[in-house]
């Protein structure tokens, strides 16, 4: 029973862990896209 | 009152949907564990896949996939003779790819459009210095009064702009020969081509979200601005920015021009071909000046004499006033291929490419 607690302590934390790479990649996006190739707009 | 014991499904829930240390500890883990892996795996020959030639090859001239293109050419091997064209947004226009492609892919042909908008002299000799050894072909450098009236300082900011990525070792022994100061390089390729990359990533979801990528001439193809009041504000502000910077700076980005050549000619057997990229012939006479273009024209006439590299100079017989979006980019597709077709059949007399 405690496994199957812990089991979903851990997906949480690795759910949050991806979404929180994924939020650091688009951050870095930000600054990344300023560069001459990012989507260029003309 | 429900006294039983929970289910290991529940049991399982209560732990997804409650606070703990376990997975704050978990989070930071993965976290740990996928930046070490990444880290570790991605080189440039992880880079270098066929996938990202795919893309290179599918995405031949519109603005998102310019990474994949550079990539693609860095590691194109000397199998294949290549024709790649250098410059701004101008070039990048022009240069019609159905014709090309046309007209070259019999003679086994690579084509690389790296043309990107504002692109200074300095991002050009980056990627020729990124060039594999023994390459054959052509290279066509877009030149116009714009392109070498980049200042020091903006030219600067171009090596930092890119993070560590705009380094090799060519490049940087150029740039301290100009008393610029090369790209800080932390030894990861992940970290240093971070921006190369992730305009990568960003150009793959915008992909997915919108649909293959339009080609970058349809942001002007089929419209025009001329007798419009945009026209005279982008005119007015290009020149003063061209007339501001020409004079301090010409002579620098023509330095930089001299070490694409000479990069060029060590490095590879490619040619180097100065190309004038197309300017409405109205920009020049109400705005930038006929006196001030002719003294440009040569000027670069007369580096490439010294230099001994062709200047090509035919966008005036071909192109018309009103073939012009604005001040320099065509506004039809018609146009464009006119062009490129009168540039390769002079690129063919000259002998740079096989005759047509």
């Amino acid at each position: 029973m405690k496994i199957a607690r812990k089991s979903g302590e851990v997906l949480r934390g690795v759910i949050i862990g991806a979404l929180l790479l994924l939020v650091m990649v688009e951050l870095a996006m930000l600054d990344g896209g300023a560069t001459v190739f990012r989507y260029q707009g003309f | 009152m429900n006294n039983a014991a929970p289910s290991s499904a529940q049991q399982f829930y209560q732990g997804m949907v409650s606070h703990s240390k376990t997975s704050i500890w978990s989070a930071i883990l993965f976290l740990f564990i996928a930046s070490a892996v990444a880290l570790t795996t991605v080189d440039e020959d992880f880079v270098y896949s066929d996938f990202h030639r795919y893309l290179a090859s599918h995405a031949i001239d519109e603005r998102l996939f310019v990474t994949e293109r550079a990539y693609a050419l860095f590691s194109s091997g000397n199998e294949h003779p290549k024709f790649v064209v250098l410059g701004g947004s101008a070039s990048l226009v022009a240069s019609s790819t159905p014709v090309i492609n046309a007209s070259l892919e019999n003679y086994g042909y690579e084509h690389y459009n790296l043309a990107w908008s504002r692109q200074s002299l300095l991002e050009s000799l980056y990627l020729v210095s990124r060039l594999p050894e023994h390459s054959k072909g052509v290279i066509l450098v877009g030149v116009g009064p714009s392109r070498v009236a980049i200042d020091r300082n903006a030219l600067k900011n171009r090596i930092t702009r890119h993070g560590g990525g705009l380094t090799s070792a060519p490049f940087d022994e150029a740039m301290r020969k100009h008393d610029f100061q090369p790209a800080d390089k932390t030894g990861f390729f992940l970290i240093d081509n971070r921006k190369f990359l992730l305009a990568r990533y960003r150009a793959v979801l915008k992909n997915l979200v919108f649909g293959a990528p339009q080609r970058a001439v349809h942001a002007y193809f089929g419209a025009t601005l001329q007798g419009n009041e945009a026209f005279d504000k982008i005119a007015t502000r290009v020149d003063n920015r061209i007339a501001k910077g020409y004079q301090d700076s010409v002579d620098l980005n023509l330095e930089l021009l001299g070490d694409i050549i000479a990069l060029a000619r060590s490095n590879t057997e490619m040619e180097v071909v100065l190309v004038e990229h197309p300017i409405n012939p109205r920009f020049v006479s109400e705005y930038l000046g006929t006196e001030f273009y002719v003294a440009h024209k040569q000027r670069v006439s007369d580096f490439a004499a010294e230099h001994g590299v062709d200047y090509v100079d035919i966008a005036a017989e071909h192109l018309q006033e009103e073939l012009y979006f604005d001040w320099t980019h065509l506004a039809f597709a018609a146009a464009a291929d006119d062009y490129t077709t009168a540039l390769l059949k002079e690129l063919s007399t000259r002998g740079h490419i096989p005759d047509l």
